[in-house]
């Protein structure tokens, strides 16, 4: 297996989706390969970081202009 | 945007409640998706009228926070097809990066980014929501639902009308391209 094959198959590797064969030639790239290991992690940290994004405040124009919104559509209701 | 429960799916949805429970996760859906402060702002207009509309249906209902995703998605999508002069991202590929023997071009360098770290200072949230935003749009719809919303495939490809192997395919590219944009920073911060 190369660098680029396991890089492919990396999604499925991570969910854990990949056929037991292939799943343990990732594991002997990796057990020789240190770039790939470093890959893997840095990978997962993307995904790591992203799921820890805390949501921005909504602008303060935006919120005024919302409130002028929903007051005349209920006030249409 | 998953309901956290934390008003109880029984509580009568008001117009107030919509305002100020909904609103901040409708706007930065729509934001992420967009990648543009001001389209994100008349999406969430668009969506939030919507609802207010059919406040009547979802009286009780805990279908609501689903059927918001939904809005908030349709919204954003029809909100891009107006932007005909738009151009094009072109989105190159991350798996380009490797020799003709499948080993990889560059030496790949380790983060300095604690793998377990939990809140994420200013700069590395801006950070990430700049790459987010630099993503083509049909990788950063799937990165937004699945990795920030953390939605399950099946759903996401009912919401972008994929199949599951395509949204699949298109998380992992997505991915990959967040860590190709993340990378030299990280790097970076090592020395």
């Amino acid at each position: 297996m190369t660098c680029k094959q396991l890089v492919e198959r990396l999604y499925d590797f991570i969910q854990g989706e990949l056929e037991e064969e292939l799943s343990r030639h990732m594991q002997e790239h990796l057990d020789c390969c240190s770039h790939c290991v470093t890959y893997v992690k840095t990978y997962q940290i993307t995904i790591h970081l992203s799921r820890r994004l805390s949501e921005s405040p909504v602008p303060d124009q935006l919120l005024q202009r919302l409130r002028e919104v929903l007051k005349k559509a209920e006030n249409e209701s | 945007m998953a309901d956290n429960g934390q008003h109880g799916d029984s509580a009568v949805l008001t117009p107030e409640r919509v305002f100020h429970d909904y609103a901040p996760r409708v706007y930065n859906l729509a934001r992420r998706m967009l990648g543009n402060d001001a389209d994100a702002e008349d999406v969430t207009q668009d969506v939030l009228l919507q609802v207010v509309r059919k406040l009547d249906t979802f009286r009780g209902d805990s279908s609501f926070p689903t059927w918001l995703h939904r809005v908030t998605v349709n919204a954003a999508l029809a909100n891009r097809k107006k932007r005909a002069l738009r151009q094009e991202r072109e989105a190159h590929d991350p798996l380009d990066h490797f020799l003709e023997t499948g080993q990889h071009s560059n030496s790949i360098q380790p983060w300095s980014v604690a793998p377990d770290q939990q809140a994420l200072d200013q700069e590395t949230q801006q950070l990430i929501e700049k790459a987010i935003a630099g993503l083509p749009e049909v990788y950063r719809d799937v990165y937004v639902l699945a990795d920030i919303e953390a939605l399950p495939n099946n759903e996401i490809a009912e919401l972008l009308e994929l199949s599951v192997p395509a949204v699949k395919s298109r998380l992992h590219r997505a991915r990959l391209l967040m860590r190709e944009a993340l990378a030299p920073h990280f790097e970076e911060a090592l020395t």
